[in-house]
């Protein structure tokens, strides 16, 4: 029996070296008096403002930075944040933001004050960052610091979603310049912000800490720890929840909705969020260039026996681009109700009597794979044969960018309708941007929303082009998706929170 | 020891090849790496792409590309990450720990239980014993790994709740680690003795019909002294391929049951790396993978001589 005794000095051997050479994590994983303990899907990228690549590390720099402005917590408005309060000049070109005195920056970086924010804002515009958000600043003319509490930004033009889609965003969050210049590479898993929460440690793959900052200028939160832990199995999750290993998740998977919903001592709340998802035909493709046949595709389209048997009431039916609960959001407009006999005849019109073959490509993450295997049995009710070309994320990068695909399939979640107007509609924005379908017929009335200085003039630009969007059915928007949030019964306040797959902690308290 | 160094220095052409490969293959998989590292691409305009695409080092030449990547790795660089920006080799080391541990425990298990039912079936060979052990043997290899990991999981520590549902533990926190370790040593484990199972049953067998242990049992021994001194160090032989195998096997990770227990470690490592195109990290655990799995090899084929002391090296 020699070779086990082996296996069991070299299992002893490896435990010592790996004691001796790793670090132990520092967080403590267990829920406890005012800890929280969550479980996030995705591993941590980047916690840079400047480069933040997806939800899980908008997660975390939500909770660890400030902006001038932020959303509100149950809507997509902004309120101040760093700014009390903030002056527009009539021309709309220019803001003046006035600073709360006193803010600290984490760590001991020191007072926050009108050269942070310029430097945050220029770095992203400098090109030598190669900040993804480059483009959403680049409205800015110049950042000028009155005085250590007063910013003045002047913009090239007037620009309407400049605080929601902007400054309210990912890339609006203050950094310390300090900080930056001092930790430089490390400063992507050692942010320095002055939220609610600062950053304690990251333990890669496993968990991520963050703690209540004691000095934040509203007051320390209530929960005083939070930690992530990496669980990329949903199901497994849920059981962690139920047994108490942790105390917190996000519920995407109606399975285990359904699974929770049972569960005496688990809390939920389900809000709307002003994302969607949606199919988008390409434009450029035959037989998807004629009208008529997108018009029948979206004929097919069975949204309430979609959002209620298959995603168990996860998500609301989607009619318009912009999603309730944004500005200018209106269901004022052409829906396609379900009416196969129409679609058919639609098909006759354009010359496809009996039908035709296409293919929807697409990277089968979230709630992709059941849109497709549902579109799949929509069309061929009308007789279109749908091919689904599953893709794993890099080689539908190359597919997308090059416009190969008839049909694809997307989710997103944004705070201001120019923010995905520009980048999904506009002709600039063809592949390898974001515009997929190809589309190119508003051009001049997102540009025209985006000057719009009056709020209500922008709306009536935005319901204009909701209609127009509806009527040439580029894209086919499905359903809104409901944020679901799981939790211990003792937590309160996960209060309504359109905007986010995410949560804000400092506004969970305890019973 | 002429032996040892002669293979240890076949190992690098082997390595060099497997570079070449990993290098090969990850480049022709389609896919923009530039877009991948940027993340949910809304906003992200056609410069900021290009200027990713250069910093990444990804719009030079192929061959320029394959030059430089050798020689860095040459001098013990493997580069940084696309997606992390922190070295490869970095991420490797924190990794590797916890893949290294889960493959010895879930080789302990698959032993343990694997050699004593092979035992079982061989001696009551033909009866009960044999026909359920070896049917619960077959049923064990062909159960998908991703549906016992949620079995055991349920059952064992949601249901029983002896076990944590997920994670890995605290390095430093004995009990932890261990506690951690059981559920997932058991589900890649269970497929590995299973395997050997019904490898032992078939070696001894062999070995039980021949003359040397006629001759043993004539001298008057005991069975069980028969059984483990004289018959199963014969068997062990193809049983230490098997475990040869597996241990390289699962070095490369276990990814599904990495993904189910939520337990850092090479596969996932690796299978992520592959999504994002990622192509230092790819390139650079594929190495390590292959080192790996050429050192077991040798440790194997030594592990031969000490159990069989006619195999001789020279």
């Amino acid at each position: 029996m020699r070779p086990i005794r082996w296996g069991a000095l070299a299992l002893a051997c490896v435990v010592v070296v790996a004691a001796a050479t790793i670090q132990p994590a520092q967080g403590q994983g267990r829920p406890g008096p005012r800890v929280i303990v969550s479980a996030y899907p995705r591993d941590f990228r980047n916690l840079d403002p400047a480069h933040i690549p997806g939800s899980p590390d908008y997660q975390i720099a939500m909770n660890v930075f400030s902006g001038l402005v932020r959303y509100k917590r149950d809507s997509v408005d902004v309120e101040p944040d760093l700014a009390e309060r903030w002056r527009v000049s009539p021309n709309g070109r220019v803001y003046t933001f006035f600073l709360r005195r006193g803010v600290q920056f984490h760590g001991g970086y020191g007072e926050l004050t009108s050269q942070d924010v310029k430097y945050s804002l220029e770095r992203i515009l400098n090109p030598a960052t190669r900040s993804r958000y480059r483009a959403s600043l680049s409205i800015i003319e110049t950042i000028e610091t009155v005085d250590p509490y007063t910013v003045r930004i002047t913009l090239k033009a007037p620009s309407a979603s400049f605080l929601a889609g902007a400054l309210a965003f990912r890339p609006g969050y203050i950094v310390s310049q300090k900080a930056v210049e001092q930790l430089g590479d490390r400063f992507t898993f050692a942010p320095i912000g002055s939220g609610p929460f600062r950053f304690v440690s990251y333990t890669p793959r496993q968990e991520l800490v963050l703690e209540a900052f004691p000095r934040y200028f509203r007051g320390a939160p209530q929960v005083r720890r939070v930690v992530w832990k990496v669980v990329p199995e949903e199901s497994v999750a849920g059981l962690a929840l139920q047994k108490g290993e942790i105390n917190h998740m996000i519920v995407r998977d109606p399975q285990v909705y359904r699974q929770l919903q049972r569960d005496p001592n688990i809390g939920m709340t389900a809000t709307p969020t002003t994302g969607w998802w949606e199919f988008t035909m390409n434009t450029r493709r035959r037989p998807l260039d004629d009208v008529r046949v997108r018009r029948a595709l979206a004929h097919t389209v069975d949204r309430d026996t979609f959002t209620r048997t298959v995603l168990e009431g996860l998500g609301s039916p989607a009619y318009s681009v912009i999603p309730p609960g944004m500005i200018g959001h209106t269901d004022d407009v052409e829906k396609y109700p379900r009416n196969v006999q129409r679609a058919r005849q639609l098909l006759a019109e354009a010359g496809y009597p009996s039908g035709f073959r296409i293919n929807v490509v697409y990277e089968p993450s979230e709630y992709a794979e059941l849109i497709a295997t549902a579109l799949q049995q929509w069309f061929r009710e009308a007789g279109v044969d749908l091919q689904l070309v599953r893709l794993e994320a890099g080689a539908w990068t190359a597919r997308r960018q090059s416009g190969d695909y008839d049909i694809t399939i997307s989710g997103t979640t944004r705070f201001d309708p120019d923010q995905f107007l520009t980048e999904q509609f506009h002709s600039e924005s063809f592949p390898p941007g974001g515009n997929q379908s190809y589309y190119g017929a508003i051009d001049h009335l997102i540009e025209a929303q985006r000057t719009a200085i009056n709020a209500r003039e922008r709306a009536r630009i935005l319901v204009e082009i909701q209609k127009k969007v509806a009527l040439d059915v580029p894209f086919v928007p499905l359903f809104n998706p409901v944020y679901v949030t799981a939790y211990s019964k003792n937590q309160k306040g996960h209060a309504a929170n359109t905007a986010h797959w995410m949560t804000r902690f400092e506004f969970v308290t305890f019973e | 020891m002429r032996y040892l160094v002669h293979r240890l220095l076949v190992t690098i052409p082997t390595v060099l090849g497997v570079i070449t490969l990993a290098f090969v293959l990850i480049h022709i998989a389609p896919g923009d790496p530039a877009e991948l590292v940027l993340g949910d691409y809304i906003g992200v305009t056609p410069e900021v792409l290009a200027e990713v695409r250069e910093r990444l080092g990804v719009d030079r030449p192929l061959g320029v590309q394959y030059v430089t990547y050798v020689s860095r790795v040459a001098r013990g660089d493997l580069g940084r990450s696309f997606r992390t920006n922190q070295l490869v080799l970095a991420e490797i080391a924190g990794q590797a720990p916890f893949t290294v541990l889960l493959t010895l425990a879930g080789v302990l298990v698959a032993v343990f239980v694997g050699v004593p039912a092979g035992i079982v079936a061989a001696v009551r060979r033909n009866t009960p014993a044999d026909y359920a052990t070896m049917t619960v043997a077959m049923v064990w290899l062909s159960s998908p790994s991703f549906w016992f990991g949620i079995l055991l999981i349920y059952v064992f520590a949601y249901r029983l709740g002896w076990f944590p549902v997920f994670g890995a533990g605290t390095w430093g926190d004995w009990r932890s680690l261990a506690l951690h370790l059981v559920l997932p040593a058991a589900a890649i484990g269970v497929r590995s003795a299973a395997l050997i199972a019904r490898m032992t049953r078939s070696a001894l067998l062999e070995v039980l019909g021949q003359d040397y242990v006629r001759t043993a049992r004539a001298k008057g021994l005991a069975d069980a002294a028969v059984l483990l001194r004289h018959a199963l160090r014969n068997a062990a032989i193809p049983v230490l391929t098997i475990v040869g195998l597996d241990i390289a096997y699962l070095l490369g990770g276990a990814v599904v049951t990495e993904t189910v227990f939520s337990r850092p470690g090479l596969g996932k490592l690796v299978v992520d790396a592959i999504y994002a195109r990622d192509y230092p990290m790819v390139q650079g655990a594929i190495m390590v993978f292959a080192v790996s799995i050429l050192l077991v090899n040798l440790l194997v084929d030594l592990s031969y001589a000490v159990v069989d002391p006619r195999v001789r090296y020279a």
